[in-house]
Order: structure tokens, then sequence, then C-alpha cells
């Protein structure tokens, strides 16, 4: 039986799901048992989603970041590892329930139909534009943990406030760890966006001699960039109280996460035009680009690296 | 089958007995091992172990005579040790198999203890026993019966909640700060008024590691007294808001018929200190801090109900836990009565002092 990346990665959704769940139900008993289940269930989404980017990465030769099912999937990828990685340290175990619902929204954002398609230009991007890609993406999933970690802090926060007893039982950080680690996701996130972005700006300007264009997603996450800058700002700068601090992280990757993927969408720059099924040959998986095609390569881009068989997602006429 | 010769328990304890009573009947350590030697001499006891704390005084002893001769002897022994001609028998108890096992992995666990599941009782009990295997008072009963006790503790602690949270207002205050900070070894304390709470309070806070102690109270005297025993440093009262700034915890305990910190003045305090979190622990009647404070952000406050609620729920925890660390209790006694080889008898005395098993000590006469 084979299992094609879409499949892990809807089996991943599914474990990130009964994630959510069980951390509603760690919420409910206070937080008080060691998450060790979640943790787990986490890190088994988390292997079967790595395996899903890996296969997907493999079979196309470069980083799956071109269209907005590859970039959703390897945002909340990030998302994953670094909740693992945080999870690590046993106090911070439970960061997985925080986590749960944001991946399986992203996650259930992602099946969506019609997101998959397959980019019919350039063939094999620039490695600028892969990094670039990366960078950015990398750097949703440090905000979206800043964000997990802000949901965390406001509990615990309220709960030091209005149910001492239940915070002094539950397996979480103190507060001032809370607030380093958000600080610290954020402004790790606002250095990978940075460095994406200018990665972005390089690749402008060698493809169209432009350091800036007004496309919707170019001016979109200069926006993003700007509102971490000042988040980073307000708490270097002027040591903004810890809840307002995490309500606006909360807030601002809510924002995020709700709205770029229309700016991808809008974006004349980024969208690729929705091109033909890939058809396969014996091992070769041809994508039949709307636009020129590439040099060398016929008529199609030839994906490599498929020759051991592993489908490319449930597209019609890619057989078994 | 199980040997002939039974563990006794003989003692008085704070459940049967005033402290004025127990401290006539303690002994130091330095005098247990001749005590022990005397015990065994006086041939009531083939083994024995004396446990000897502010709470109980206890003997356990291995013995084929009669128990209701060797609970008169022992308690005739306990008066001459102490020269005490006055009978206590109906302060003490004697407990007989499977009661004085029962009692013996009780009291290890800390189910016996005035402050239900603590665990300075076992440090004791194994101190008692090193002390008496170290001499050769023990043999193969009492080692057995006692290594069994030490893996009950354990599994008690391990498995159920008995010893979780803290029961005192103190302890309480130090997990409230281990909540809200970092670390607390980087961490100021300030005590505005020396009460006797305030005082155990900063202790513990320092005993956990908290960096310096400031110590405001009317009477500089007592000021300079507290702080010089905690190892702080004392100031005026009047001078406490200036050095507000650098303090994350205060513990406040004065006599003040008023609030002595409210709203206003605390949020000027707070946008100077940069919003760093503030514990404030308010521990006086009348209270001396505005309740309004605790709606302001990177301010948690608490009040001595608040601590003392807190302290009764872990107890109640605990107390439910009672029953399920019966039952292992229970268990483990069975085992050990049932089998001539209990589980938990695998580990021998050299557990405790490598090296120093050996045969019983030959007693004198």
């Amino acid at each position: 039986m084979h299992w094609s990346e879409r499949d892990l990665f809807t089996l991943a959704v599914g474990l990130y799901s009964l994630g959510a769940a069980h951390g509603l139900w760690l919420r409910r008993k206070g937080f008080e048992r060691d998450p060790r289940l979640n943790y787990g269930l986490l890190l088994t989404g988390g292997i079967l989603h790595t395996g899903a980017l890996l296969q997907r990465g493999l079979a196309l030769g470069r980083c799956p970041v071109t269209n907005l099912f590859e970039a959703i999937v390897f945002a909340s990828w990030a998302i994953v590892a670094g909740c693992l990685t945080v999870g690590l340290w046993p106090r911070f175990r439970s960061l997985g329930a925080f986590v749960a619902p944001w991946l399986v929204g992203l996650g259930l954002l992602a099946l969506l139909p019609g997101l998959d398609t397959h980019p019919p230009w350039p063939q094999v991007p620039a490695a600028w534009a892969t990094l670039h890609r990366s960078f950015i993406l990398l750097a949703c999933g440090s905000f979206g943990l800043a964000a997990a970690t802000g949901l965390m802090l406001l509990m615990q926060d309220y709960d030091l406030r209005h149910a001492a007893f239940r915070a002094l039982r539950a397996c979480l950080p103190s507060i001032q760890w809370l607030e380093q680690t958000l600080g610290w996701a954020i402004r790790i996130g606002l250095a990978l966006l940075t460095v994406g972005l200018g990665l972005g700006t390089v690749y402008l300007k060698q493809r169209r001699g432009l350091y800036f264009s007004a496309d919707p997603a170019v001016v979109y996450w200069w926006a993003v960039w700007l509102v971490y800058l000042g988040l980073v700002m307000m708490q270097w700068r002027f040591k903004q109280p810890i809840r307002r601090l995490a309500w606006t992280v909360v807030g601002s990757f809510a924002g995020v996460a709700l709205t770029f993927w229309a700016f991808y969408l809008l974006s004349p720059l980024h969208r690729p035009a929705r091109g033909p099924a890939p058809t396969r040959q014996g091992s070769v998986v041809y994508l039949h680009g709307a636009h020129a095609p590439t040099p060398g390569l016929g008529n199609g881009l030839l994906l490599r690296g498929l020759a051991a068989g592993p489908r490319l997602g449930r597209q019609p006429g890619l057989g078994a | 089958m199980r040997v002939a010769m039974p563990v006794l328990v003989f003692g008085l304890s704070h459940h049967t007995a005033p402290v004025q009573v127990r401290e006539r009947f303690a002994f130091a350590e330095r005098q247990l091992p001749e005590a022990l030697a005397r015990l065994r001499a006086s041939g009531w006891a083939e083994e024995a172990v004396i446990l000897s704390t502010c709470n109980r005084v206890e003997l356990y002893v291995a013995t084929a005579r009669p128990p209701a001769e060797t609970f008169a002897g022992l308690h005739r022994f306990l008066l001459d040790s102490h020269g005490q001609a006055e009978s206590v028998q109906q302060l003490c108890y004697g407990l007989t198999e499977p009661d004085s096992l029962v009692h013996l992995f009780r009291v290890a666990s800390g189910l016996d203890s005035m402050v239900l599941g603590e665990t300075e009782i076992l440090g004791q009990l194994k101190r008692a026993y090193a002390l008496a295997l170290e001499h050769r008072h023990t043999g193969p009963v009492l080692n057995r019966a006692f290594q069994c006790a030490f893996h009950v503790a354990k599994q008690v602690r391990s498995t159920t909640n008995i010893q979780r949270g803290s029961v005192s207002v103190g302890s309480v205050a130090v997990e409230l700060a281990e909540k809200i900070f970092a670390r607390l070894t980087d961490r100021d304390v300030m005590v505005i008024g020396a009460g006797d709470t305030s005082e155990k309070t900063a202790r513990a806070l320092l005993s956990r590691g908290a960096r310096s102690i400031v110590v405001a109270n009317r009477s500089y005297d007592r000021a300079q007294a507290l702080a010089r025993e905690l190892g702080g440093r004392a100031i005026r009262f009047d001078d406490w808001e200036q050095f507000f700034e650098q303090i994350d915890i205060v513990i406040s305990s004065t006599a003040a018929p008023h609030y002595i910190l409210d709203r206003p003045k605390l949020e000027r305090i707070m946008k100077r200190r940069r919003y760093r979190p503030l514990l404030l622990i308010d521990i006086a009647v009348p209270r001396d801090i505005d309740p309004a404070v605790a709606q302001m952000d990177n301010v948690y406050l608490y009040n001595i109900d608040n601590l003392q609620s807190i302290a009764d729920a872990y107890l109640s925890q605990r107390q439910q836990e009672i029953q399920r660390c019966e039952a292992i209790i229970a268990a483990k006694v069975q085992a050990l009565l049932a089998r001539p080889n209990p589980p938990c008898a695998g580990a021998g005395p050299t557990a405790i002092l490598p090296g120093v098993a050996g045969p019983l000590a030959q007693p004198s006469s």
C-alpha cells in the first residue's frame, strides 16, 4: 500500500485534530496531567507531516513552497517542528495543546480543493525564490508558535488571578518563561521574515529590475513585517504589559492566518495560473505549463525523483 | 511460614501525648547507641530500633516474648531511661503484628505525621534505623521490616499525591512566586511589617534562593533585628516606597488601619519599573494593599485568605489520597507477612549503610 503525500498530510491533520481535542480535555483537567499523550499525537502527526513534505520535495526535486497548498503545509510544518522542539522541555510539553487548533485550521485550509495547482512557471524556481518563500513561511511558523505561547500565557495569567490553586497544580511554565519564549519567537520570526523579504527583493531586482512591486502579496508581507517590527520594538523599547503583548501577538497571527491566502490569490506575481493536471509516462511525470516550456524539457516540466514511484497527490492522470 | 519473632511497637506520639510529656521521653541522638544496648540487654528485645523525634518516641523491637509482658517491660525501660517514676502507660500505645507493621509503614509514608504527607519523618526513620544497624542492634526481622517500609514510602510518594503541594502559607507563597518568575535567584524581596508569618514567608523565599531582602518596619530596631536574622537590610518605614522599584516580591503585614499601597500609587511605580512582574503578598488584617491593584497588568496580589485556602485545598487533596496510600500499605503488609521472602525484603541492610551489615551484637548483660 502506498501513501501519497496528501494522504500523509491528511492523516497528520487527523492526529492534530485528536491533539486539539485532547488539549481541550487537558484544559478541563487544569493541565494537571503530564501531557505526554498530547505531545505523542503531535509528534506522530509531525512525522507524517515531515514525510509528506519530504515525499513531495523529493518528487519535485525542490523545496515544496510553490503553490498555496505547499505554502500552508510548509508553514504549519514549521509551527509543529518549533512546538516539538520547545516541548522537549517538560514544562513546555503542553504547548501542543495550544498549537494543535492552529494546525487543524491551517491543515483544513490546505486541504480545500483547488489550492494544489501545479506551477506552470518557472518549472524549477530559482534558489533565490525558493529561499525567499521558505524563509517567509518559516517566519510564519515562528509567529504561530509565538501565538500559541501567547494563548498559554493568557491562560496562565488568568488562572493565577482567578484560580490560583489550579495554576499551581498545572504543568505549565512560569509567566516569565512564557514571556521570554514569546519574545524569542517573534524576534526569530521577524529575523526570518526580514531575510525572506530581502531575498525576495534581490530576486525581484534580478528578474524585473525593480526593488519593490505594488503586487498585493508583496505589499501585504511588508505590512506584516512592519506589524511585527512594531511588536518587537514595543517590547524592547517600551516594555508593554505582558497581557497586552500576548493579545497583540495572538491577534497578529490570527490576522495573518486569516488573510495571507487571500493576498496570495490576489497576487499576479506569486499565484500561478492553474495548469492542466500533470501526466505520467512510466516513471516520468510531466506538468503541462501555461507558460513557455523550459528549454530542454519539451512542453512540460519533468518531475525528478519519481523513479521509485511515489504519487504526486491525488491528481487525476497520475495513476496509482 | 513467618518467623516466630514478631515486630512490636511501643511508644507515644503527638496523637496520644502533649509536647510536655513527649519532651520528657525524647532521646538525644548521642544517647541512642547506649539506650539501644541497654534495651537489648534488658531482655525485652532481640532486635531494636529507637525513633525519637519532636513528635514521637517509639521503640521498634523484635522479640519472642509475649506482647503484654514486653509492653510492660518497654514502658519500664522508657521510665528508667529518663529517670521518670510516674506511669505514662495511658499515653502510650503498644502494637503487635500486623498493626505494628502497618504503623511503621504509615510513619515512613508520612501518614502518621502532624503535617500529613511530610517527608522529614522518612529521613528521621532512616537515620534511626541506620544507627541501630551500625551498632548491630537489628537482625533479619527488623532489617526486612524497615527495608520494606522504605520501599513502601517510596512507592506511596511516587504513585500518589500525598506529598504534593504546600500546606503552609509560606510555601504556598514560594510556589506562587515560582509560577510567576522564571527563577527566584535574581529576585529581590521586601518585607513591610515584621510579623511572624511574614518572617516565615521571607525565610521560605530565601531558602529557595531569593537574592536579597529588605525589611521595613515602624520600629526600626525590630526591622534591624529581623534583617540581621534573615541576612538582609533594614530600612526606615517611611522609606519603603523609594526601594519599591527594585523589588519583585513584597510581603506586607503591617498593623496599619488603612491601605498603605493603592492603585494610583502602584501605577506610577509599575511604569517606573517598566512593568516587570510584581508579586504582592498581603498577610495583614486589615489588609495593607488595595484589592483594586489586582486588576493591574503584571501585578499578582494574594491576601492571607487566598494563601490559606490554597494550603487548605492541598491538605484536602492529600486527605483524599489517604485511602490509596492505605491500600498500598495493606497490600505490602500482607505480602510481608505471607511470604518467607517478601519481595521488598530483597534489598539487604547494605542498601542503607554499605559494609556495616553483620551479625547482631551480643547484648551486654
